[in-house]
């Protein structure tokens, strides 16, 4: 492990784990759920008491794809782009076999004999989350861009000895299915009432529930921060940002008016272009950002 | 107009009437050593690394005024602890001095132009760590251990004497200061963009696992430290040292001891 981290001030923190909470519940509203599952819901999320191990393999320039797409956003000139004295980009092993835990919640329903011939209310546990990878951390002109690479024994590292080669086999685009899974293992265990358990209809719907959530949590990662994915923070206003403490008045509403419209949030957006198979869009870490900034001033 | 053209020719006609009863021709006159001020300088900076050395104790001074200072620091940085300080053994050569016509000055300014060469290790040594506050403040940490060290230093010099107001302050602070409106002389310095610096980076980073000698660890703190050398004193830039009064007054006059001295008995 290179870098230290202080898992006990983290993992028993209410507000980290209902930050995490809120965030993958607001993804989940943009999948389309399969006919057999309604009202699917994060209910409680829990960082565990393990640590990933974070090992610090390289340093360099950040790769010049996050200077293009800055560039295609606007977001810096040129001039901006060449200079990148201050950047800097980690490459970093994470090794995570710790003990968190998803639970959710959700409506199972049984179309057979008869369509929605039954809603059964069931809960998920998802556990034992492996993963062993290399991943990009880039902070160039104040985002800080998180990329997932590949798993440390995919075949196409062979060859590079865990090394960020921008020209590589890990940067030639949409290679996500030749690469071995990010995640390693997952499990998932489901409970049901009682006297269902005998029913064979229910079990097959069980796990087919089962099978798209892990589907569904591997496409999360693989699709959204998987290289040429990747999730970006946006700091640029995230100082004023913390400075507001967003009071909310009950006769004008959130916007005060004395705010200036054009503040930027510090957003979170996928990369996205035409040859990314992500759509822009804010995502609600914006939130999550913003409720560990009040804790802070409360603190 | 006619009057400032007037004071422009009067500075010109002063400033030759200067070289003509110096004997300095700007023309002609040979580049000199400065073996007797390489001299005093030496010693002066010798003076210095005794006192440093006496005290024992830089490091601790070093540390304490870190500390003081500690509530400045960027939150992304913890305690800096300071680990080693080379203080150098060695001494600048001053050499090649001329006296010329300040570029674009019209002739109306005089400067003198100084190689400087010094082949010397001083380094300092920190170790801090890199902090990582989000979700919490000091969630996780990156320890960084770093030696910085400038082996090599050649530039020509160029130093003047003068009153001049034709200058501006680069800084607010610096309007608002002592610089102000004071009257008097100012030593000026510059170093010519055609410098050279050496520098020696040495970096461990990690906790357990370790990183050593990192090229872009080695190559933001170069950027960092020429950063600050070019915004104070490299052409155009131009620092400016306020010069005490020189005029023999008596509070400043001493004499040597002497065992006879009538003062000294009791």
């Amino acid at each position: 492990m290179s870098v230290d981290i202080d898992w006990d001030n983290i993992h028993c923190d209410l507000s980290v784990n209902q930050g995490v909470k809120d965030f993958l519940n607001s993804r989940l509203q943009e999948f389309e759920l399969p006919s057999y599952v309604n009202n699917l819901k994060v209910t409680n999320f829990d960082l565990g008491t393990m640590p990933p191990s974070v090992v610090l393999k390289q340093m360099d320039d950040p790769l010049d794809d996050f200077y293009s797409y800055l560039l295609e956003e606007g977001d810096i000139s040129g001039e901006d782009a060449k200079d990148k004295n201050t950047d800097v980009q980690l490459l970093v092993e994470l090794d995570y076999k710790g003990d968190m835990s998803i639970e959710l919640s959700a409506d199972l329903v049984l179309n057979y004999p008869s369509p929605q011939f039954m809603i059964l209310p069931v809960k998920l546990r998802i556990s034992d989350i492996g993963m062993h990878c290399l991943c990009l951390f880039a902070y160039l002109k104040k985002q800080l861009f998180i990329s997932f690479l590949c798993d440390v024994s995919d075949p196409l590292l062979e060859d590079n000895k865990l090394q960020v080669d921008p020209s590589g086999p890990n940067f030639m685009g949409k290679r996500a299915l030749e690469r071995i899974s990010l995640i390693r293992n997952i499990k998932i265990h489901t409970e049901l009432g009682q006297q269902d358990q005998g029913e064979g209809s229910v079990l097959r719907s069980v796990g087919k529930l089962e099978e798209f959530l892990v589907d569904l949590f591997r496409n999360l990662i693989r699709k959204e921060a998987a290289w040429p994915s990747w999730i970006d923070l946006d700091f640029s206003t995230a100082d004023s940002e913390a400075e507001d403490p967003e009071v909310e008045d009950p006769e004008n509403g959130p916007h005060q008016p004395n705010t200036p419209s054009d503040i930027k949030e510090p957003s979170v957006t996928n990369s996205s272009s035409s040859t990314r198979p992500i759509s822009t869009e804010n995502t609600p870490i914006v939130d999550e950002l913003r409720l560990n900034s009040n804790i802070s001033l409360d603190d | 107009g006619l009057e400032v053209d007037d004071k422009d020719n009067e500075k010109s006609r002063q400033i030759n009437s200067i070289l003509e009863k110096t004997y300095y021709d700007v023309e002609t006159h040979s580049s000199e050593s400065l073996d007797w001020f390489n001299v005093l300088i030496a010693q002066t900076i010798n003076q210095f690394r005794e006192e440093a050395l006496q005290k024992n104790n830089i490091i601790n001074s070093l540390n304490d005024f870190i500390e003081r200072r500690s509530n400045e620091l960027p939150q992304y940085l913890d305690q800096i602890k300071i680990t080693e300080v080379d203080i150098g053994d060695d001494f600048p050569i001053f050499s090649n001095c001329i006296i010329q016509y300040s570029p674009n000055s019209n002739n109306k300014r005089l400067e003198a132009k100084i190689d400087i060469d010094l082949s010397d290790r001083l380094a300092l040594g920190i170790e801090t760590r890199l902090l990582l506050n989000y979700p919490k403040p000091f969630s996780a940490a990156l320890p960084i251990k770093l030696t910085v060290s400038v082996v090599r230093f050649q530039a020509c010099l160029t130093v003047s004497l003068t009153t001049d107001e034709q200058f501006v302050p680069t800084s607010k602070e610096a309007n608002e200061g002592e610089m102000g409106n004071d009257k008097g002389y100012y030593l000026m310095f510059s170093f010519n963009p055609e410098y050279r610096m050496e520098l020696e980076v040495k970096s461990l980073i990690g906790a357990r696992s370790k990183l050593e000698n990192i090229p872009k660890i080695a190559s933001l703190i170069e950027y960092q430290i020429s950063k600050w050398f070019v915004e104070r004193c490299v052409e155009p830039r131009f620092q400016f040292v306020k010069l005490p009064g020189m005029w023999p007054r008596s509070k400043n006059t001493r004499k040597e001891k002497t065992d006879t001295d009538d003062s000294s008995s009791v």
